[in-house]
């Protein structure tokens, strides 16, 4: 997000910035999430942090589940936040979703350590996008667990 | 079936049908707790101003101390619970106290291990919210159906 080094970024935001959730507790009871758009995983570290890469993918829904919105960031426009995103939106089946997202993320090494969680989060999003389709179905486990 | 549609091999077809209801905990190991009884400070029946809350003895007589048979069991390391259920609850999922919507999202790629519990602060009207967007989330509320029945009543 800016010209700086993305390390030196991580080590300044990694113990508090606005996109943390934290949760406290003793030992292995804390939990740390962010809530950044790019940050697929939703982790609190540097390797999915969206504030401290310079290379970052966002997958989202949008207007109001329609499509899916696939968007990385341009490393040659850092200092410039309007024009940072290359973004487009998906509209079609699943599987071409996921091989766009493939070719963006890995085939042309853009971030391919991303791979995987980004076709998770894919597939999550889709998941989202046929159930608010469709509604919330009545019958759950919920309550049997 | 979700996973047919996708074009994945089916696992199991009780295993999509329950992807398809609810998030299922990716929990397959069985919680074991090896005590569940409270560790009570010796001789907290003696003295109303001995708690029962646990303090190690350290006279140097100390019966408890010196571990004689048939007395108070002391806590140790060896109580606790496995690495790979602790801090699990009996659903199978791991807790996290969830205020807003935003923060419910978070959990949106970690249904199958965190379920969200709303904080004891949270209004009747924003429950309500919080509690339609974790079902299309697809993640449990263990909460869910705190403070409908005064709404209803009314």
């Amino acid at each position: 997000m800016a010209t700086v080094p993305g390390q030196l970024i991580w080590e300044i935001v990694k113990k508090n910035n606005s996109f943390l959730v934290k949760q406290f507790g003793r030992g292995t009871a804390s939990l740390q999430f962010s809530k950044e758009n790019n940050n697929l995983y939703n982790l609190n570290s540097y390797k999915h942090s969206g504030l401290a890469n310079k290379k970052t993918i966002t997958i989202q829904l949008v207007d109001r589940d329609q499509a899916v919105a696939l968007a990385t960031t341009k490393t040659k426009k850092q200092n410039k936040p309007a024009a940072l995103l290359h973004k487009s939106v998906m509209k079609k089946e699943f599987s071409r979703m996921a091989k766009a997202v493939e070719n963006q993320v890995a085939d042309n090494n853009y971030r391919p350590d991303l791979t995987k969680a980004a076709l998770a989060r894919l597939s999550v999003v889709h998941r989202r996008q046929r159930v608010s389709k469709s509604g919330v179905k009545k019958r759950n486990r919920q309550a049997l667990i | 079936m979700i996973s047919s549609e996708l074009g994945f091999p089916n696992r199991s077809s009780s295993a999509a049908i329950q992807a398809e209801t609810m998030a299922v905990p990716l929990l397959t190991k069985k919680i074991v707790k090896k005590r569940v009884k409270k560790f009570k400070r010796p001789q907290s029946d003696r003295k109303i101003s001995v708690k029962t809350n646990w303090r190690r003895p350290k006279g140097i007589d100390s019966r408890v101390r010196r571990k004689f048979k048939g007395c108070t069991l002391m806590p140790n390391i060896g109580y606790g619970s496995d690495k790979k259920t602790r801090h699990f609850l009996p659903n199978g999922f791991k807790k996290f106290v969830v205020h807003n919507v935003g923060e419910l999202e978070v959990l949106m790629m970690h249904n199958r291990t965190y379920c969200a519990e709303i904080a004891h602060n949270v209004s009747t009207r924003k429950r309500k919210e919080i509690v339609e967007r974790a079902a299309q989330l697809d993640v449990v509320v263990t909460n869910k159906l705190a403070r409908l029945r005064s709404q209803e009543d009314e």
